[in-house]
């Protein structure tokens, strides 16, 4: 069941009707058989995976807890790390892992190729387990106390909004939410139905719409000319409007049914610099990375060399350097089990090392062209570069294997092909229109006109866009390209 | 969800909802009466009066072929010039049902007068598709609604407002051709020469797999039935000619629509009310070689779309027009000199 299917408006409109006139007592049972249920409903296999991690990783960290040992606390924490972790490995990095094992040293052979496994990965995993480990970590740290309640934890694992796609909500923020009392409120509920409703047009809109033509370019990249550079900035757009859309909408059902959830995305394509874009691009995963991968690396690393400098570079660097690289490195594995993911990461963390060595540079270029009196053309070409760089690495992502990546930027020029130009000019235009309206979106505290309209233009507005988002929708959704990972 | 509010802010929550859905309802006919204007609007503008006049001022057809992508791909003008030494004026194609086939046929006779032979290639799903916006609207043709209807328009129209995003990428299409100083082959000029395509081995399932999808024959009048009714007493008060022709479908599609006899017998029924209709079944074996893969594009078990190829095609429009030679002959008794192939094709056994 997915959130732009009739099946899910069935489903929510009958977990909100409960939610609305059933006891407050009641109603983490209803959302956890709610979540459950929504889980299942695409396969009911995938709810034991789902379960025994959960069930486990509850137990040990009320265990942790009560343990004083540090050995004892540490072989605690490495079990349910591995139990958290083991249903990931094993889904969705199994032949990823065996491949390069049989590569190595032969294992896994049958007449000399490597014996596939092929496990069906099941959805979500890659964000329920991020969310598993940062309880754990966070119990083990000692800072979070241990959930008693097994239904509100599971609830907070399961929570049906985010499960598939997430945000990935840190245990001590989401589940104070989830007990606290809700009162009836109008006005978040039309917020959150606001939001909803800009996150299906993102998906059935823009993301939709800008997938076929996406498609056909990246199928046969020869020939193609001009369609290269469009494609992967329509890609680029595509992959924020489908991830960034179902995200929204996650969040929008979690405002309607009165909870608070973290923002995932804020207006990235807008960042002026790489490190501002991975402080904006999903920020749940980002900020988790940075808690539990990057600091604890940057610090280590740190602690590791001693002295202050080494080769005559800054120790902070070192730390930075090694910190962002593993991350990043993680960062792309995490996506899927594919060199391009990896690569596309290894980029990234490029892009961010020279953006932290060559910050006194661009200073002193900026300057020396003066161009920090134009604040305004000084922040263009910084998100312009910014977007270009992203949007780079985004073909990388895209493409089925490094080769093919690099087929695809290998032919890219300037020459007007024969065919895909009416495509390219409309999607041209629903991309333009949408970053107008995210620029509005954006800036609506600031522009005095959208604070002083009047309700009913507001309400107005709304119909109309509602009344666009069907004529411009697509048949045929496309499945959300996260749920793969 | 603790639901004790005030009497003030249940009125205004209720009033809200109410103006809400008032102005969506409002928002939603004024968008579907621009959508479906433009509409028709556009596609009249792209010249298609135009260029059909243009190319029938220089040209005596005396038939007409109509039908969907089955006929696009399987009866072919040049044919019947190189046989049968007459023009044939093809208007068929994905999309065009019996209501654009109507539609066309009273535009032809409007600008061109009355044919003496209409052939309307027939199949599985005459019955079973809807005319698309794209092609009705040449006629200035509007999605007609019921703007009293209790919900939203747009969304019980979804198809058809598709088909206006589609419309509008073609329009593009066809006027940055134009802009860019591209020829634009006219469609009319490339069907009335196409000679179809070869086969694409990937879209034919030749082997039988065990099981596989049936599908239901829709009966007649179906979703356009009534136009196609429309047509023939037209036709047959214009006393036109009218060859109903059932065009070869792959082996294996004729056993995934399993209705096939439904539709044969419903066919017939039609025909038979009219004296100027005779119906020609070619989707059999006994008529066509239907599980020779060569002589189709697509097919399969499973798989209700089948198309004849270039090769397949060639052969079936000499069977076919060696049938139907003799309605030529009688309204030109002196034209044509015996063919000494006439008769042999079916003599001959071809599987």
């Amino acid at each position: 069941m997915i959130f732009t299917s009739i099946e899910f408006l069935i489903f929510f409109t009958i977990v909100f009707g409960m939610n609305l006139f059933l006891p407050s007592r009641l109603r983490w049972i209803i959302l956890l058989v709610s979540s459950l249920f929504f889980y299942a409903y695409l396969k009911p296999e995938y709810l034991v995976l789902l379960l025994i991690p959960t069930i486990i990783i509850y137990f040990i960290a009320l265990k942790l807890d009560t343990q004083q040992s540090k050995f004892r606390r540490k072989v605690l924490f490495l079990a349910g790390l591995m139990a958290g972790l083991a249903g990931l490995l094993v889904f969705k990095y199994a032949d990823f892992i065996g491949k390069i094992l049989h590569d190595l040293t032969g294992f896994f052979s049958k007449k000399g190729e490597y014996r596939i496994i092929n496990f069906i990965l099941p959805v979500g995993i890659s964000f329920y387990t991020f969310k598993l480990i940062s309880y754990l970590t966070d119990v083990y740290r000692g800072l979070l106390k241990p959930e008693p309640h097994l239904g509100y934890f599971s609830l907070y694992v399961s929570f049906f909004p985010q499960i598939f796609m997430g945000p990935i909500d840190r245990a001590r923020d989401f589940i104070p939410e989830l007990k606290k009392k809700v009162n009836f409120d109008l006005d978040r509920i039309i917020s959150g139905t606001q939001l909803f409703s800009w996150g299906l047009f993102k998906k059935i809109v823009i993301a939709d719409r800008l997938s076929i033509y996406v498609n056909e370019v990246f199928a046969n990249p020869q020939h193609q000319g001009i369609n290269l550079i469009f494609a992967a900035y329509f890609y680029a757009f595509q992959i924020y409007c489908d991830f960034s859309g179902y995200t929204d909408m996650a969040i929008g059902i979690s405002r309607i049914l009165g909870f608070r959830s973290m923002k995932n995305f804020d207006f990235p394509y807008f960042s002026k610099s790489i490190t501002q874009f991975w402080s904006r691009w999903h920020i749940s995963l980002s900020t988790w990375l940075r808690d539990y991968l990057f600091l604890p690396i940057a610090y280590a690393t740190m602690r590791f060399i001693k002295s202050p400098r080494l080769l005559n570079i800054k120790i902070e660097t070192w730390g930075y350097t090694a910190g962002v690289f593993i991350t990043m490195f993680l960062g792309g594995l995490w996506h899927g089990a594919n060199w391009t993911f990896v690569a596309w990461g290894m980029l990234h963390g490029f892009y961010l090392i020279i953006s932290y060595a060559s910050k006194k540079t661009r200073k002193d270029i900026s300057r020396a062209l003066s161009l920090n009196r134009i604040p305004g053309l000084q922040k263009f070409i910084g998100i312009a570069i910014t977007f270009n760089l992203v949007s780079l690495a985004w073909i990388v992502f895209r493409s089925r294997s490094i080769d093919k990546a690099l087929i695809y930027i290998k032919n890219i020029n300037l020459s007007i092909p024969s065919s895909g130009i009416a495509y390219l000019v409309f999607n041209l235009i629903l991309v333009l229109w949408f970053v107008g309206l995210e620029w509005l979106y954006k800036n609506r505290q600031n522009l005095f006109w959208v604070r002083k309209m009047p309700r009913l233009s507001k309400i107005t507005l709304f119909a109309i866009f509602i009344c666009l988002t069907i004529i411009l929708s697509m048949d045929v959704s496309n499945e959300f390209i996260y749920f793969q990972f | 969800m603790n639901l004790s509010i005030s009497n003030s802010k249940k009125k205004r929550s209720i009033s809200t909802i109410l103006i809400f859905l008032a102005i969506l309802l409002l928002s939603d006919r004024l968008l579907f009466f621009l959508t479906t204007t433009t509409e028709s609007n556009i596609f009249t503008d792209l010249a298609f009066k135009d260029e059909f006049k243009e190319y029938m001022k220089n040209t005596q057809v005396n038939t007409v072929i109509l039908g969907t992508s089955r006929t696009y791909e399987g009866i072919h003008p040049p044919y019947f010039e190189e046989i049968l030494g007459e023009k044939a004026f093809k208007e068929a194609q994905s999309g065009k049902g019996p209501k654009y086939n109507y539609y066309f046929y009273k535009f032809y006779q409007n600008q061109v007068g009355i044919p003496d032979i209409v052939i309307y290639g027939v199949d599985y799903f005459t019955f079973n598709i809807e005319s698309r916006n794209r092609w009705l609207s040449r006629f200035n043709y509007r999605t007609e609604a019921d703007y009293f209807f209790p919900g939203m328009l747009l969304w019980e129209h979804k198809k058809k407002i598709n088909e206006f995003i589609d419309t509008v990428i073609e329009s593009l299409k066809t006027i940055l051709q134009r802009k860019n100083g591209m020829p634009v082959p006219p469609e009319l000029i490339k069907a009335q020469n196409y000679l179809g395509s070869n086969p694409k081995k990937k879209k034919i399932i030749s082997k039988r797999p065990d099981h596989f999808k049936r599908f239901r024959y829709r009966k007649s009048p179906g979703i356009e039935g009534n136009y196609f009714i429309k047509l023939l007493d037209l036709l047959h008060r214009d006393g036109v000619t009218v060859l109903l022709v059932m065009l070869p479908d792959y082996y294996g599609t004729n056993l995934t629509n399993i209705n096939k006899r439904i539709f044969i017998r419903d066919i017939r029924d039609l025909g038979g009310r009219y004296s100027n209709v005779q119906v020609y079944n070619y989707n059999t074996t006994k008529r066509f070689p239907l599980d020779r893969t060569e002589y189709f594009i697509n097919g399969g078990y499973g798989l209700t779309n089948s198309h004849l190829s270039r090769k397949g095609a060639k052969l079936f429009n000499r069977i076919l027009l060696n049938d139907i030679r003799h309605h030529y002959i009688k309204w030109k008794p002196n034209k044509f000199e015996p063919d000494p192939r006439d008769g042999q094709i079916h003599q001959k056994k071809i599987y």
